[in-house]
C-alpha cells in the first residue's frame, strides 16, 4: 500500500527526515512514535503528497482514499459553525446544495465514533475537546478510506474518551481492513494496540518492528518512554470491552 | 419622505448598494472566518494604488485598480505560502506600499479631472449606469462561485490542511479565493471608499457571530445587517446631507452596538435574573 526507499525531505540546510525505508501493506496499523522534531507530521504529509521527498521515492498505491485527522485540529477561532457544517467538509459535494441522502451517511458515520444525530445542529465550538476529535474522525471517515492517517489525534482528550476512541480505531481497522498510521506520543496506548511500529529518530532508521521487537528497547526512540512489557489489546472486540 | 425615490441617480444608488451589501456580506465570512481581515484593508489600499495609476496614465481607473489588487493578492500568496513572514506583516508592507505610491501618483496628477478621493472615500451617489453594470455582472460572478464551490472554500478557510490532504491543485482555489476578495474590493472603492471598505466585509460579520449558530446563519444574518446598515446609511445621509460612506460604515456601528453589544449582554443579564 505504501513503499518508501531511503526517502529524506530537507528544508534548506536542515534534514526533517533522512534515509527512511518502510512498507506497509494493506489492512495494516501502524503506530509511528517519536521525539519532538522527529518528522511524524511531515511522514503523514509525505504520504499524502501535501510534501515532496528531496532524496529517495515514496510509492503510494494509485488513487487510494485517504482519510485525515491533522494535529490538534480545533478551530483556533470561535467563528459560527455547526457540526453539520464541519462533517459535510468530508464529503465529495462541491456546492452548497445539500442532497438527502447525506444526512444518512453523516449520522452513520457519526454513530461509529458515539455521536448522533442531536449533534448536527449544535455550534462546534459549544463541544467538549473529545467531542469535537470524535466529530473530526467522523469527517475522515466519511471519505470511506483506505488509508488513514492520525497525526496525534486524541491529545487534549480525556483518559476514558481516549480508550474508547482506540478501540474504534482498532475496529474500523478489524473489520472494514483500512491501513490505519498513527502518530502517538503516548507509547503505551499506541504500542498495545497496532501491528508493528516505526520509530522516527534523526539517527536510526530501521524501517518498521514488529512489537516484540521494540519492547524494552529504549535505545530506537531515546526520549521516548518505551514500555518493558506489552500488553497487546485484541482487535475483534467490540465498543464496551475496554482494554485497559 | 419617499422623495427618495424621484432621483434616479438615488435609486441607482439604492440598488448598487444593496446589491455590493449582499456580494460583501457573504465574502465577508468567508474572510473573517479565515482569520484574514486585515487582507481587505490591503487589497483596498494597494487597489488605490493601482487607481492613482489608472488616473495618471489616463487609462479606467477601475479597471488598473482590479488588476493591482489581483497582483497584490497573488503576491501575497506567493510571500506568505514560503512561511518566513506573518501574513498580517506582508498585508501591513502591502498596505503602506499600496498607500505611499497612490498618495504619489495622485500627487503628480493633481490636474486630472478625475478626483483620485471618489475611490479614497467613495461616491456611492455619482456612479454611472455602466459602472453599476460592471459591479453587476462581476458581483454575481462573485456570488454564484461562492455558492458553486461553497463546500470547497468552507473546507479551505476552517482546515487548510485537511483542504490540501484531500485536493490535489488546493493551491489553484486558495490563489483564486484571494483573487475574488481582490476584484470585490477593488470594485467596492467607488461605492464606499478603499479607506472604509473593510467596514462592510467586517463589522456585519462579527455583528452576526452573536445571533448565529452556523455558518450558513452567519452569512444570512450578515447579509440582511449589512443591507439595513447600507440602506440606513443611503437615507441618513439624504435627509441629514452627510457623506454617504460615512452614514454607511456609522449606521452598520449602530447595529452592531444593538446587535453585538445590547442584546448579547442583555441575554445575560436576564438569564442571570432567571436563575439568581
Amino acid at each position: 500500500m505504501i513503499s518508501a526507499q531511503n526517502m529524506g525531505v530537507q528544508f534548506e540546510e536542515n534534514f526533517v527526515l533522512q534515509n527512511i525505508s518502510f512498507e506497509v501493506q494493506k489492512g495494516e496499523y501502524i503506530g509511528i512514535i517519536g521525539p519532538n522534531g522527529a518528522g511524524k507530521s511531515t511522514l503523514l504529509k509525505l504520504i499524502l503528497g501535501m510534501v515532496k521527498p528531496t532524496q529517495g521515492s515514496i510509492n503510494v498505491a494509485v488513487g487510494a482514499r485517504f482519510g485525515y485527522v491533522p494535529q490538534n485540529y480545533l478551530p483556533k477561532n470561535l467563528f459560527s459553525v455547526s457540526v453539520q457544517e464541519i462533517l459535510e467538509m468530508g464529503l465529495s459535494r462541491i456546492s452548497c446544495w445539500r442532497n438527502t441522502t447525506e444526512s444518512r451517511i453523516l449520522q452513520e458515520k457519526i454513530e461509529i465514533v458515539g455521536l448522533d444525530a442531536s449533534f448536527f445542529k449544535k455550534p462546534f465550538h459549544d463541544l467538549s475537546g473529545g467531542q469535537k476529535q470524535r466529530v473530526i474522525i467522523a469527517r475522515a471517515l466519511l471519505q470511506d478510506p483506505e488509508i488513514l492517517l492520525f497525526d496525534e489525534p486524541l491529545s487534549g482528550v480525556d483518559f476514558a474518551t481516549k480508550l474508547q476512541l482506540y478501540d474504534v480505531l482498532a475496529e474500523i481497522n478489524t473489520l472494514q481492513k483500512t491501513t490505519i498510521l498513527f502518530v502517538s506520543h503516548e507509547v503505551e496506548s499506541v504500542v498495545n494496540r497496532c501491528h508493528r511500529i516505526l520509530c522516527l529518530n534523526k539517527k536510526l532508521h530501521e524501517g518498521c518492528h514488529p512489537l516484540d521487537f521494540i519492547v524494552g528497547k529504549s535505545s530506537l526512540c531515546p526520549t521516548v518512554p518505551i514500555p518493558e512489557k506489552l500488553h497487546p489489546v485484541h482487535h475483534h472486540h467490540d465498543l464496551s470491552s475496554s482494554s485497559c | 419622505m419617499l422623495e427618495i425615490f424621484e432621483y434616479d441617480f438615488l435609486v441607482r444608488a439604492l440598488l448598487v448598494g444593496t446589491f455590493c451589501a449582499v456580494v460583501t456580506a457573504v465574502v465577508g465570512n468567508f474572510l473573517v472566518a479565515s482569520r484574514q481581515a486585515v487582507v481587505s484593508d490591503m487589497l483596498a489600499h494597494t487597489s488605490l494604488a493601482g487607481v492613482g495609476l489608472g488616473i495618471f496614465l489616463n487609462i479606467s481607473p477601475s479597471f488598473v485598480g482590479i488588476l493591482v489588487s489581483i497582483g497584490a493578492s497573488i503576491f501575497l500568496f506567493l510571500l506568505g505560502s514560503q512561511k518566513k513572514i506573518p501574513q498580517e506583516a506582508i498585508s501591513v508592507l502591502l498596505l503602506t506600499g499600496g498607500m505611499a505610491l497612490a498618495l504619489l501618483l495622485a500627487h503628480l496628477s493633481k490636474n486630472n479631472p478625475v478626483s483620485f478621493e471618489t475611490f479614497l472615500f467613495g461616491s456611492l451617489l455619482t456612479i454611472t449606469n455602466s459602472e453599476a453594470v460592471l459591479f453587476a455582472v462581476l458581483g454575481l460572478g462573485i456570488l454564484v462561485c461562492i455558492f458553486l464551490f461553497w463546500n470547497r472554500f468552507l473546507c479551505l478557510i476552517f482546515d487548510i490542511d485537511f483542504f490540501r490532504s484531500r485536493f490535489r491543485f488546493s493551491i489553484f482555489f486558495e490563489i483564486f479565493f484571494l483573487m475574488m476578495v481582490a476584484v470585490l474590493v477593488a470594485l467596492s472603492l467607488q461605492i464606499i471608499g478603499g479607506l472604509l471598505v473593510g467596514a462592510l466585509l467586517v463589522i456585519p460579520v462579527i455583528t452576526a457571530q452573536n445571533m448565529a449558530k452556523s455558518f450558513r446563519a452567519s452569512v444570512w444574518w450578515s447579509v440582511f445587517l449589512n443591507v439595513m446598515g447600507v440602506l440606513g446609511g443611503i437615507f441618513f445621509s439624504f435627509y441629514a446631507d452627510i457623506p454617504t460612506s460615512s452614514a454607511i460604515v456609522l449606521s452598520l456601528w449602530c447595529l452592531f452596538l444593538v446587535f453585538g453589544v445590547l442584546v448579547p449582554f442583555g441575554k445575560k443579564f436576564l438569564k442571570r435574573e432567571l436563575y439568581s
